[in-house]
């Protein structure tokens, strides 16, 4: 993987979004701030509902109504994104940020050629479009005879050469910035596995920030260079994918990493209990204290911002007091 | 094979699915009918009290195996047999447990289909779906609360209730945590090991996880292309795969702290099973291919010192 350089690419400060339903304020993302770097690789993880495909969307402005950004700013090299309206909103989309989706089947058209898709987004961005701009785009994502791919339409493909001419479209107008939003969920592992590659071989040789969204810890521990945990909308743990994940100091990361079955016989799982927070309801203090337990009644009061842990960020009210001992002795529960 | 009856087997089992064009399409355009040959001979046991693990991509005909070893499909060639005899015995929980349920329903009515199913007289109804609820992890009071009140993982609770009210001997379990988030998927999991050590029921779990399917089975079978292309004990299949599909297979599986570099990488697609390729399946796919590959199909092989490790590879077989 390309060393990440200096200059930041995407800065994210006390994002929050609310959703207005009907039944009141869902607040999806609840004060969340990220930095991603040039030719970097971040991981942002969690489960279902956790704000972490709300956040991203909010970096393209694509929050689906009735979702809005209520506070925090954004920006992409440099461009104050929450000031940006027409023109500008188009040369960020697909510009300097592209965004590779879950699902390829339901993002491309079915109704046309994979060629025309293609051109569309260079037209848009006033690049050229000729048909040897679109083969080089199929052959450096590995699509085998591009020349027919060109004509073919999306469902004459297999899933895994779907997701390869998103990432080729995604790729067209060359971006400073990736935002993958479980790009391989849908994929089999075998195909999982050369989709990663692919996206690895771009941050290496092009030199692309990544953001990558997943619920899968496995699949950020191989493939990104540092990850933040989310649970109900903010940032629990932020820090190196090695340092996160082999030596997890908040109670929920660790949960998280106990549910995994570990490829090792006679290791039982355990569960985190509870089900994850309901966002529809006010949080005081620690979200995940209903299912924590090493909570204490000190865990209701606000934090207001991560706490330092020296390698890393993280948003546990027992960090840094002496009675965290008993935790950090359980690190172990981490991969080796 | 030894003696022992197992709890289920399955001979020679086939299951096509066929497509007819209509009458223009095959007047005018000249399409033929189709034949999708999504399980195509498979041959595996699952013994009481055991879990077997049925894995491979998608479109490799396991959950129509599943289905078929139910009873919801009929075969159409080869038997499935419950001990020894042709009355299926088994029970499913399917993957998405919000589709599965009958939205209309309160549990109640979920379960008490299955209870009168099994001839529980009216009466005693209620008592048994409280045991089933409590059982799973539920309680009383969610008697009479219909799905759409219940979380993802409380729904599924909901569907293994459902399998259990039957009293079955085997249940098939299709990919009944890949819907649900990480945190309630260790929670499924732990209740079905619960319930097999309570009651020694068998399972067939048939899952893409091979995180899951290590974790939760005794045996495992790989399939590809609607055939099973080994078989082995757990340990014996993660420790030493044999067959150049499942290698692949468990080498691109992401882990936890490993960094991936070591991995076999697959050339091109799973071919259709419309018109699967002649001899091995793997062959288009295979980095070992030799030419009989092409030629014949492979015999099962137990590989020496390994007893049940039963691999369909004419590598294997030039080896011994």
């Amino acid at each position: 993987m390309a060393a990440p350089g200096d200059k930041e690419v995407l800065s994210i400060k006390g994002l929050q979004v609310c959703y207005r339903t009907d039944r009141g304020p869902v607040r999806a993302v609840r004060g969340v701030d990220l930095s991603v770097r040039e030719g970097e690789i971040v991981g942002l993880v969690g489960e279902s509902g956790c704000g972490k495909s709300a956040t991203l969307l909010s970096v393209m402005r694509l929050l689906p109504f009735p979702g809005e950004i209520v506070a925090g700013s954004i920006e992409v090299d440099g461009t104050d994104v929450l000031a940006l309206n027409g023109k500008g909103l188009q040369a960020l989309r697909g510009g300097t940020v592209a965004m590779v989706f879950q699902d390829p089947m339901s993002t491309l058209n079915p109704a046309h050629q994979i060629g025309a898709q293609m051109k569309e987004a260079l037209r848009v961005h006033g690049l050229p479009s000729t048909r040897s701009v679109l083969v080089d785009l199929l052959k450096e994502v590995g699509i085998p005879s591009p020349e027919t791919v060109l004509g073919y339409y999306p469902h004459q493909l297999s899933g895994g050469m779907q997701q390869r001419v998103m990432i080729a479209i995604s790729l067209s107008c060359r971006p400073k910035l990736i935002l993958a939003d479980e790009p391989t969920t849908a994929l089999d592992v075998t195909i999982e596995a050369q989709i990663l590659d692919l996206l690895r071989q771009i941050n290496r040789d092009r030199g692309t920030a990544i953001v990558l969204v997943t619920h899968n810890l496995a699949v950020a521990s191989q493939f990104c260079h540092r990850i933040a945990v989310m649970y109900a909308g903010q940032i629990v743990e932020e820090g190196s994918v090695k340092d996160v994940l082999s030596r997890p100091l908040h109670p929920y990361t660790r949960g998280l990493i106990g549910c995994i079955p570990r490829f090792r016989k006679g290791v039982p799982l355990t569960p985190i209990r509870g089900q994850v927070a309901d966002l529809s309801e006010n949080h005081e203090g620690c979200a995940f204290y209903p299912r924590c337990d090493k909570a204490v009644p000190g865990c209701l009061e606000t934090l207001e911002s991560l706490l330092d842990a020296g390698d890393r960020m993280v948003r546990c009210h027992r960090y840094g007091v002496p009675e965290y001992g008993d935790v950090a002795a359980a690190q172990d529960s981490g991969c080796s | 094979m030894k003696e022992r009856t197992p709890l289920v087997k399955t001979i020679g089992l086939k299951r096509y699915f066929y497509s007819r064009p209509g009458f223009l399409a095959r007047c005018l355009l000249g399409e033929k009918e189709r034949t999708t040959k999504a399980v195509d001979g498979v041959d595996i046991y699952i013994e009481e009290g055991e879990t077997l693990g049925l894995v491979g991509e998608s479109g490799c005909g396991k959950s129509t195996l599943g289905r078929v070893i139910v009873g919801l499909y009929a075969p159409t060639a080869g038997q499935v047999l419950y001990e020894g005899k042709t009355e299926p015995n088994g029970q499913m929980i399917f993957q998405n447990p919000y589709a599965s349920l009958n939205p209309r329903h309160t549990v109640r009515q979920i379960l008490g289909v299955s209870l009168e199913k099994r001839g529980v007289p009216l009466e005693e109804r209620e008592d048994e779906s409280v045991k089933l609820l409590e059982r799973v992890g539920l309680t009383p009071l969610h008697l009479d609360q219909y799905p759409r009140q219940f979380s993802g993982g409380q729904r599924q609770r909901i569907g293994v209730a459902r399998a259990l009210a039957m009293r079955p001997r085997l249940i098939v379990a299709d990919e009944p945590v890949s819907a649900l988030d990480v945190s309630v998927q260790a929670q499924i999991l732990n209740l079905l090991e619960g319930l097999q050590a309570e009651t020694g029921v068998s399972f067939l779990l048939i899952s893409h996880d091979l995180a899951v399917v290590h974790h939760a089975s005794h045996r495992v079978a790989v399939m590809y292309l609607g055939k099973i292309v080994e078989t082995a004990p757990t340990e014996s299949l993660f420790e030493n795969p044999s067959h150049p599909y499942t290698q692949a297979l468990l080498s691109a599986i992401p882990r936890l702290g490993a960094t991936g570099e070591s991995r076999i990488r697959l050339q091109g697609t799973v071919p259709s099973a419309v018109d699967p390729p002649p001899g091995c399946r793997f062959q288009t796919r295979c980095a070992h291919k030799m030419d009989i590959c092409a030629e014949m199909e492979p015999l099962p092989v137990e590989i020496r010192g390994d007893p049940g490790h039963v691999v369909w590879c004419h590598l294997r077989a030039s080896k011994s």
